[in-house]
């Protein structure tokens, strides 16, 4: 689905060496698959899901998607990429807070365009991920799990190919953090949508179906699947 | 905890500013007023003293004492007299330029040692004495007294010019003083050793004339005392005190103790000698009820602006204060009390507040400069400055300033800092109805205005009398203004939700993403800005109310004067007459030869001449009753060409008048009173004589009824003694000059001129020794207008107040929506990784600016419009009292509008670029970053 060959990315540092996030990663994102990218704090797993989430370019190296080389893409095209075609889960609270949970949700699809019935898909989504009920409130007063599921739901809204997830459940308790991780896993296996995910909790690993592990900007040659 | 705040302000550099800005200007304005007030005030008190020497050539400033002191007792009257004159002076705290001390005698009989016609004359005269004589005088003939009595025993004396005429002495002439003796008993001789006269023209010294001198002989000050006061013998004497002090040592501060202290003694004045009313008393009087009223207005014309400055630091603190919410709650995380927290912004607004105490007080006095050159309403001339102290009031007002700002600055973060973060993240989710809104405060507060309003507006008479008895506005107008804005300002946030949820719900379903989100932000999150949109629309309307009240104020009174003159340039030449060959019987009647007009013509710059020939002494029948009129003989076309009135002022334009009057060689145009009061009609036969010469009867026809007139006051205003005003109709009857003159004879007429520069005028004048009984310049009189210290001070604190509105308008503004920017970049990430493009998310912006920016600007407009429309007639009455003729017009000058919403528009330009090169500039990856600390 996704592969990148040879990505680096260096961040310029005020009177310094540049700061090289990544070196050379080179990874391939199966479809239909929850793929998971590991790692201490700082080995690059955020660079590294903006790089392949079109939210960054690479220094050099470059990034496929569906077979397309999107690394020279427009800023333009990428917007549109990523409209249509991605979702993103962050690992803060990245809802929209004047937005109730439906708006939310709803704001997704006017983004992408989505011409069928909106109320339908956004009931639909909000059911999902057991918010159904929950629609009127807004994200502040909702737990952060719960606000998470719909940060989720707004991802998958419409329909989008990948959906990446920032250290979803990095603010969440493990109980919480289980649920959300069950969220994806029955995605990737009702819906058949491929989800990318950054963790640096060793317990949610083994729900992945492919792991990355980033070290100082460099992937532990090998994938390791389960 | 001084290096953490420190580094705190570097790293908010723009906000450092903005608010330094705010407490540089609150410092300066705060302290400009006590400055601009003593200086301008100042100012007034010695224009005072200086127009009324130009005009009466005499010095305000001096006092006059007089003592009287008998033959027994003399020299403890004498004393006592002193001692007061001592006192008094000392007591006024005044600088004494000059004191004359004049010393005379009862009249007493002089005999002459030289023999005239056979005999020696016995004469009387008075015998008297002036301090410091010698160096006010020339000798025209003799020599001047010596100070001790001559070797052969006789007192040595002089006579004036006029004396030397009146007395008949000469110089050299010895007198015996047939009941005049020292302390020893020996008789006393005076010789007259010369004749003097004043060493200059013009010498303040000359209280007394020295033509006054008729039938006095003068000695020397130091004999006269020695012979008649201290040890010597005591008769019946005058001594009059004439202390000048120096105008410019009035400072005034003291003006009222010296009021008092002057009328104290006033009171005390028979029964120890006679204390004349002095002059500076009755112009100290008059410009203490004027101090009154320039105090007044000054302070009520700042206070709008104070307010505003205060608005806006409080705005800009509580910005701060919100962005820097995770660091409180950090420092909190690391166990920094709420206490710490609070004395931190305490520290930090204190700092502040210093800077602009220091760098505020210079600024403070430079505005005060500024506002002593305003002319008009941002009009600057030059013109002798104002001499500005740092008085105690002046630092007082400051500190005061200095703790206001503190307070601004501390009062958000004492309701923030016990708040948590996410207490902070709720309270933003869903915006509540702000404490304001609930408690309806808009309402009752445009309540209160608009009663205030309308009970100003059946008490319009009242307000006139008031102005008339020398007070000034009553505050609560002023007070009545500033709640009506600031109401309907605060009561169009109340609509403005209404109107945007209005638009929203007409395209719910078709909304673009970028409208749909900035919709959602403004209803939902609303009422965060309401601090800025009510600061925005006050600002707005403020300004308009601002320019309005000034421009109005001036160019009404400008016209009013430009009316009442009549044209440019009025006078009236002194006419040779054989006034003395009547009075002795030679001639019946007073004939006077007319001085040739045509001359003037020659002047360069004339455009138009016209003889007036105006008559207050005309009269009319009305039933068995005389009734006096005013009568204008004119030509009709020189007049129609010299004088012109402002359009729309009657019904039809004035010329058709003059026409109506020229067709008609026996017409005359009426003032319309005289249709009013007693219902003639055009057509009517009218019958009016003057005074001048009652025995002539004109009988005329009246072609026409006039509203206005150049140069008539169809109403004279005056005040009842139970001080309500009242308005009494006066007559005017405008015929034709040359039937005037058949009747009257060829009388002195006034000679109005239309011209460029009445420069030219006046170098003829002096080139040609033109001598006149009137001349009124139209120029000069605009002038001391705009001197005047009320309309400069008005214009000048309302320039003032304009330019900090701009300042506040434009800062406040930018900060406000760069810092509201910052802290939603992680919103803008949020919508960047969504897909949002940057353009999307600038269009939400904008259209978040048109629903909130805009809009107050809008508002503001039309509520400053609003309010111009019904508090500028009734201000105005304060700044034109008796004379106001024309009906008043609201003036809104084209340019200050263009000034004002220029400004809006740049900062708006402004704001728009900063905000998209912020939004272009922001990478999505590091505003989601910052989101995540």
């Amino acid at each position: 689905m996704i592969e990148t060959k040879k990505v680096c990315r260096a961040f310029p540092v005020a009177g310094g060496e540049p700061f090289q996030a990544l070196k050379d990663v080179s990874v391939s994102i199966p479809r239909e698959k929850l793929t998971i990218l590991r790692g201490k704090s700082g080995s690059g797993k955020t660079t590294l899901i903006n790089i392949i989430g079109a939210l960054d370019a690479p220094t050099s190296g470059e990034v496929f998607f569906d077979g397309k080389n999107i690394t020279g893409l427009s800023g333009k095209e990428r917007e549109k990429l990523r409209r249509q075609k991605l979702g993103f889960v962050f690992q803060s609270i990245s809802l929209i807070p004047m937005m109730t949970v439906y708006e939310n949700v709803e704001f997704a699809l006017r983004l992408s365009n989505y011409k069928d019935n909106r109320k339908k898909r956004v009931e639909e989504c909000l059911h999902l991920v057991g918010l159904g009920r929950r629609m009127e409130h807004m994200p502040q007063e909702l737990s952060g799990g719960e606000q998470q599921r719909v940060a989720i739901a707004r991802a998958i809204a419409h329909k989008p190919q990948v959906v990446f997830a920032d250290e979803p459940t990095a603010e969440l308790d493990t109980a919480t953090s289980l649920t959300v991780i069950k969220l994806f896993k029955d995605l990737v296996e009702q819906q058949g949508a491929t989800v990318v995910m950054t963790t640096h909790d060793m317990a949610l690993m083994a729900a992945g179906d492919v792991v990355y592990t980033l070290e100082d900007g460099s992937v532990n040659v090998g994938e390791e699947s389960v | 905890m001084l290096q953490i705040m420190l580094q705190k302000l570097l790293h908010k550099k723009w906000m450092v500013i903005s608010l330094l800005i705010g407490n540089i200007l609150l410092v300066a304005v705060t302290a400009s007023h006590p400055m601009y007030q003593e200086a301008s005030l100042q100012r007034m008190l010695s224009d005072e003293f200086k127009t009324y020497l130009e005009q009466n050539n005499e010095f305000p400033t001096m006092l006059s004492i007089e003592g009287r002191q008998r033959k027994s007792g003399g020299a403890e009257e004498y004393a006592r007299c002193q001692e007061i004159v001592e006192k008094m002076c000392a007591e006024l705290g005044v600088r004494e330029q000059e004191r004359i001390v004049h010393h005379s005698l009862m009249v007493t009989t002089f005999k002459s040692r030289m023999e005239r016609n056979g005999r020696f004359r016995e004469q009387k005269f008075k015998l008297g004495s002036m301090s410091g004589f010698g160096d006010h005088v020339t000798v025209l003939s003799g020599r001047m007294y010596a100070d001790e009595i001559s070797e052969d025993g006789f007192i040595e004396a002089v006579l004036t010019m006029n004396g030397f005429i009146g007395m008949d002495l000469l110089v050299g002439e010895e007198l015996d003083c047939m009941y005049l003796k020292d302390a020893q008993g020996n008789s006393l001789a005076v010789r007259i050793v010369g004749v003097v006269n004043n060493a200059q023209a013009e010498d303040s010294y000359w209280v007394e004339s020295p033509d006054e001198f008729e039938t006095e002989i003068l000695i020397s000050s130091v004999v006269f005392e020695k012979l008649f006061l201290y040890g010597g013998k005591m008769y019946e004497h005058n001594t009059h005190w004439y202390v000048q002090f120096d105008p410019d040592s009035v400072v005034y501060p003291n003006v009222e103790n010296i009021v008092k202290t002057t009328e104290g003694y006033l009171a005390l004045s028979s029964s120890y000698g006679k204390i004349e009313e002095p002059v500076y008393l009755g112009l100290m009087k008059n410009f203490m009820a004027n101090e009154k009223k320039v105090h007044v207005t000054l302070m009520i014309l700042e206070v709008p602006v104070l307010v505003l400055l205060c608005a806006f630091l409080y705005m800009i603190s509580r910005q701060m204060i919100e962005m820097e919410l995770s660091e409180i709650s950090l420092m909190k995380s690391r166990g920094a009390s709420k206490g710490q927290i609070f004395r931190l912004y305490l520290m930090q607004s204190a700092f502040l507040a210093l800077i602009g105490f220091i760098l505020g007080l210079p600024l403070g006095s430079l505005i005060c400069r500024i506002l002593g050159s305003s002319s008009a309403f941002l009009e600057f001339v030059q013109r002798r400055p104002l001499s500005i102290s740092y008085t105690p009031e002046v630092f007082l007002h400051a500190v005061v300033a200095v703790l206001v700002s503190v307070l601004m600055a501390v009062l958000p973060a004492l309701k923030q800092s016990g708040i948590t973060i996410v207490r902070q993240k709720q309270a933003r989710a869903r915006s509540k109805q702000p404490l304001w809104q609930k408690a309806c405060l808009d309402i009752l507060i445009l309540a209160v205005s608009l009663y205030g309003y309308y009970s100003f507006m059946y008490r319009e008479e009242e307000l006139l009398s008031a102005v008339m008895t020398g007070g000034a506005l009553d505050p609560l107008l002023f007070i009545s203004a500033a709640l009506f804005i600031l109401g309907a300002a605060l009561f169009s946030l109340r609509l403005r939700p209404l109107l945007v949820r209005f638009i929203y719900f007409l395209g719910k379903k078709h909304w673009k993403p970028a409208g749909y989100a900035s919709f959602l932000e403004i209803l939902r999150t609303g009422s965060r800005q309401y601090f800025i949109m009510a600061f925005l629309t006050l600002t707005v309307a403020l300004g308009i109310f601002n320019t309005t009240v000034a421009r109005t104020i001036l160019e009404n009174a400008q016209k009013n004067l430009v009316y009442s003159t009549g044209a440019d340039l009025v006078v009236k030449e002194v006419w040779k007459d054989n006034s003395a060959a009547v009075r002795a019987g030679y001639a019946s009647e007073i004939i006077y030869i007319e001085p040739e007009f045509g001359k003037y013509g020659q002047i360069p710059g004339v455009h138009s001449m016209a003889k007036v020939y105006r008559d207050e002494e005309a009269v009319f029948m009305r039933g068995m009753e005389q009734l006096p009129t005013v009568l204008y003989g004119i030509n009709t076309k020189d007049f129609g060409q010299t004088t012109s009135l402002p359009e729309g002022l009657m019904e039809e334009h004035y010329y058709t008048y003059l026409n109506l009057l020229a067709k008609d060689a026996n017409g005359v145009l009426l003032s319309s009173t005289f249709r009013d009061q007693f219902g003639y009609r055009v057509g009517d036969e009218f019958t009016y004589w003057s005074k001048v010469k009652e025995s002539r009867k004109i009988r005329a026809e009246i072609v026409g009824f006039i509203d206005y007139f150049p140069g008539f006051q169809p109403g004279e205003r005056g005040l009842l003694p139970d001080g309500t005003a009242y308005q009494e109709p006066v007559f005017l009857i405008v015929a034709h000059l040359s039937t005037v003159q058949n009747a009257l004879g060829v009388r002195p007429y006034e000679i109005w001129f239309s011209m460029d520069s009445t420069a030219e005028f006046y170098r003829f004048a002096e080139e040609n020794n033109l001598e006149f009984v009137k001349c009124v310049d139209t120029a000069v009189e605009l002038a001391r207008i705009k001197r005047d210290t009320l309309f400069e001070g008005t214009s000048g604190i309302l320039t003032m107040s304009f330019i900090v509105i701009l300042v506040l308008c434009g800062v406040g503004y930018l900060i406000y929506w760069i810092l509201s920017i910052r802290s939603r970049e992680l919103l803008f990430g949020i919508f960047r990784a969504m897909g949002m493009s940057r353009g999307e998310i600038l269009r939400m912006l904008v259209n978040e600016q048109i629903f909130s920016s805009l809009l107050s600007v809008g508002c503001g407009a039309v509520i400053g419009l609003l309010a111009s429309r019904m508090f500028v007639p009734m201000i105005q009455i304060a700044y034109s009292a008796a004379n106001q003729v024309l009906p008043m017009e609201l003036i809104t000058q084209g340019s200050d509008m263009v000034r004002l919403f220029g400004v809006i528009g740049i900062v708006l330009v402004v704001c728009l670029a900063i905000l998209a090169r912020q939004v272009f500039r922001m990478k999505i990856a590091q505003a989601l970053k910052l989101g995540e600390d």
